[in-house]
């Protein structure tokens, strides 16, 4: 049998005595040390659970946490009949993360595909892509259709490494340059990212209800940004905009704008206005201007210039011949004239020392105040200011509303500009001037809206483009129709109307009759004032009218400016009018008089 | 032994009293092992109870992400339609593809008695629709149906 032989020396079995070695050391060692890591661990638990408790707390909480706002959607821009004017819809963001290119590929020739895709400078993008300190650089915006589809294509291929698409949203205008002023545009606001704010038009002066208000979602989220359903969680719902129902009539829009272009280019005119609103309630129907603009490509514009001017109610012009119908319906309504009131028309007339002359110097002897408005007779005009005298006249112009703004729903309409007896720089020849529309200056939105309340029965309306605010969840707002004051009496109004007619059907060749259609309306020719004297070969031709006068419906305005192949507002404005007005006649189903059975 | 004999309950007054209204015939590891048990049962369903809040919850998502993706789509298609109902784009297609011409002198013409229920003041697709002047076919089957079951139900 082989008996082991330990070592004398060794303790593991027994000591010198032969007896086994005693455990109690060892214990305590191991119990001290298991107390002393106890005490480590329960200190460090202390520490985090009671010291540090609400910092740490805090900390995991605000790590799990995160807070994002929810953009509202914007709400659209209809027409009166429910045709989309304005919509908001889904793009995509082309973006790229240059530190990725850098790592992976050659940023000149991500920078090349990219700019044959969105035809874009190549240079620009490469500079854009160059920086590998970057994540994060913008490349495109608000893509839709085919340039998205084929950037999302070569991704997908794997030609654009480090490129990626993320959500957008593009405002749309489908109808692209139609009542371009009406509409407006938007643009990028400063309060958060991706907020659109209105910078025109309608978008601009209903931005807060179009905008809606913005909410706030709070959750839990996992490393991947992912929500954790379980966990905290508290939504703030947006209040997406409401969309706003327009007053204005496509079909009537796009009538005015086509026959404004027509005629501007028949005249070779530079710019022009026509305005067709309804008299009975100030509805605005149709708005155009030339120059225009496309309010969906206002970032490729280099500068904001004319074509972004609402030239119907930012633009002053001296209103000419037109304004006689309110010198006339001031005359009237006093009782200082009446239709039949007979004076001496001089064909030139000296008051306080200015001389004025009729347009065509000629002298009409005995003339009622209907050959007034038929010969268009400054002189005979300047009877009717003088024998109602300044303070009335004036008083009249101001309830006629020139001088102060309309209060029309549209961004940047502005008073004119009226001086009145007492006012620095008034002299009393400006009383004679004022008459028949020089030395005024108004808007056409003003001009449109006095006349209108001759053809509505007195009453000043208070214009406005806007018929209805339909809420997100459908609930529909009208928005009334607001009088603003009777200017003038029911019957001044009736008998204005019929001298207006009589004086239109006394006019030989007058390119504003409608056939079979009774309207009412006055030409005017108004100089262009430039360094304190009127230019010369060149006019500021306009028609104002209305009809049918069985129950005027639709007034409408043309300003055709600096008309180069005619001069005079007879022979540019009235055939516009009349073209104008017997599409809106046939487009709103208004038959005429004598039709056939 | 019986377990109101425990010497623990004994010594306390409440215990004793949940003891005496226990059978006598459960012994105390029976009973522990009831409560491990439910507890079991308990963390089951509350695993459950949470696996499907999760579900939900992704569900949810899911949902409003198609939501979004849906009223997107809307969108576009409003905007495409609103592209196509331009105008402009319009009549240049009916001028120069359908040799359409735009007419200086429009015609009216006086309207016949119009059918009950259709008026000049309503586009014409906002008429009411006519009534079918016989039934469709689906009709006889339906009926044909309907009555083979009433006689199979007798």
């Amino acid at each position: 049998m082989h008996i082991r032989r330990d070592s004398p020396s060794s303790p593991k079995l027994a000591n010198e005595a032969g007896e086994p070695p005693d455990p109690t050391r060892r214990l305590i060692v191991m119990l001290g040390g298991a107390v002393a890591a106890a005490g480590v661990l329960g200190w460090r638990l202390y520490d985090w659970h009671v010291q540090q408790s609400a910092e740490l707390t805090a900390r995991g909480a605000s790590a799990l946490l995160t807070r994002s706002e929810i953009n509202p959607r914007r709400g659209s821009i209809y027409d009166r009949d429910d045709a989309v004017l304005a919509i908001s819809r889904g793009a995509v963001r082309v973006v790229g993360d240059p530190l990725a290119i850098h790592e992976t590929s050659d940023s000149f020739e991500i920078a090349d595909r990219l700019s044959a895709l969105l035809d874009l400078d190549a240079a620009s993008v490469a500079e854009r892509l160059g920086n590998p300190s970057l994540r994060y650089t913008e490349i495109a915006r608000g893509l839709v259709g085919e340039p998205a589809k084929a950037v999302e294509a070569a991704i997908l291929d794997g030609q654009l490494p480090g490129v990626r698409l993320d959500p957008d949203r593009v405002r749309v205008y489908p109808n692209r340059t139609l009542a371009a002023h009406v509409v407006g545009f938007v643009g990028e606001g400063t309060a958060r990212p991706g907020e659109v704010v209105g910078q025109a038009g309608v978008e601009a002066w209903y931005n807060d209800v179009l905008g809606g208000q913005s909410g706030l979602v709070s959750s839990d989220i996992d490393r991947l940004g992912r929500r954790i359903p379980i966990g905290r969680y508290a939504l703030q719902p947006p209040r997406h905009g409401a969309h706003v129902v327009l007053s204005i009539d496509r079909t009537i829009q796009h009538i005015a704008e086509q026959e404004l272009e027509a005629a501007i280019e028949q005249f070779g005119a530079t710019a022009g206005t026509i305005l067709i609103t309804n008299p009975r309630t100030g509805e605005v129907l149709g708005l155009a201007n030339r120059p225009t603009y496309d309010p969906g490509r206002v970032h490729s514009y280099r500068e904001f210039g004319p074509e972004f001017a609402n030239r119907a109610c930012s633009l002053i012009y001296e209103p000419g011949s037109t304004f006689k119908l309110i010198t006339m319906a001031a005359g009237l309504d006093i009782g200082a004239i009446r239709p039949d009131t007979t004076h001496n028309l001089p064909g030139t007339v000296n008051y306080f020392g200015q001389e004025f002359k009729n347009w065509d110097e000629r002298t009409y002897p005995a003339q009622t105040m209907v050959s007034v408005l038929q010969h268009s007779s400054n002189t005979g005009t300047i009877f009717v200011a003088d024998t109602i005298g300044a303070d009335n006249f004036y008083e009249y112009i101001e309830r006629f509303g020139f001088g102060t703004r309309t209060g029309v729903d549209l961004a940047g309409e502005v008073p004119g500009i009226v001086r009145r007896r007492g006012d620095q720089g008034w002299f009393l020849p400006d009383l004679a001037s004022n008459s028949f529309g020089q030395g005024i200056s108004v808007t056409p939105l003003q001009l449109a809206t006095a006349v209108g309340a001759i053809a509505n029965d007195g009453v000043m309306m208070r214009p406005h483009v806007a018929r209805a605010v339909t809420q997100a969840g459908g609930r529909r707002e009208t928005i009334e129709s607001q009088p603003i004051r009777r200017v003038i009496s029911r019957e001044t109004a009736l008998t204005l109307i019929k001298m207006m007619e009589a004086a239109e059907s006394g006019v030989l060749n007058n390119l504003a009759r409608i056939p079979g259609y009774r309207t009412a309306g006055k030409t005017g020719t108004s100089e262009i004032a430039s360094s304190g004297r009127f230019l010369e070969d060149t006019s500021i031709a306009s028609y104002v009218g209305f009809g049918p006068l069985e129950l005027p419906r639709v007034l409408a305005l043309v300003v055709i400016e600096r008309p180069q192949e005619a001069f005079f507002g007879a022979h540019v404005a009235s055939p516009t009018f009349a073209r104008v007005m017997s599409r809106v006649f046939a487009h709103l189903r208004v038959p005429p008089r004598t039709g056939p059975a | 032994m019986a377990l109101r004999q425990e010497p623990l309950l004994r010594d306390s007054v409440w215990p004793a009293r949940i003891a005496r209204r226990l059978p006598t015939a459960i012994p105390l590891s029976r009973l522990v092992l009831v409560v491990i048990i439910a507890a079991f049962v308990l963390a089951m369903v509350w695993v459950q109870q949470t696996q499907t809040l999760v579900r939900l919850g992704g569900e949810i998502q899911r949902l409003e992400r198609q939501l979004e993706t849906v009223e997107l789509e809307r969108q576009r298609i409003l905007a495409e339609l609103a592209e196509r109902n331009d105008l402009s784009r319009v009549q240049r297609i009916a001028f120069t593809e359908l040799d359409m011409r735009q007419t200086r002198k429009p015609v009216f013409t006086r309207a016949q008695p119009l059918p009950p229920g259709v008026s000049f003041d309503l586009p014409l697709w906002a008429a009411p629709t006519q009534r079918l002047l016989e039934p469709p076919w689906w009709e006889a089957v339906v009926r044909e149906i309907s009555a083979h079951t009433s006689r199979l139900a007798e």
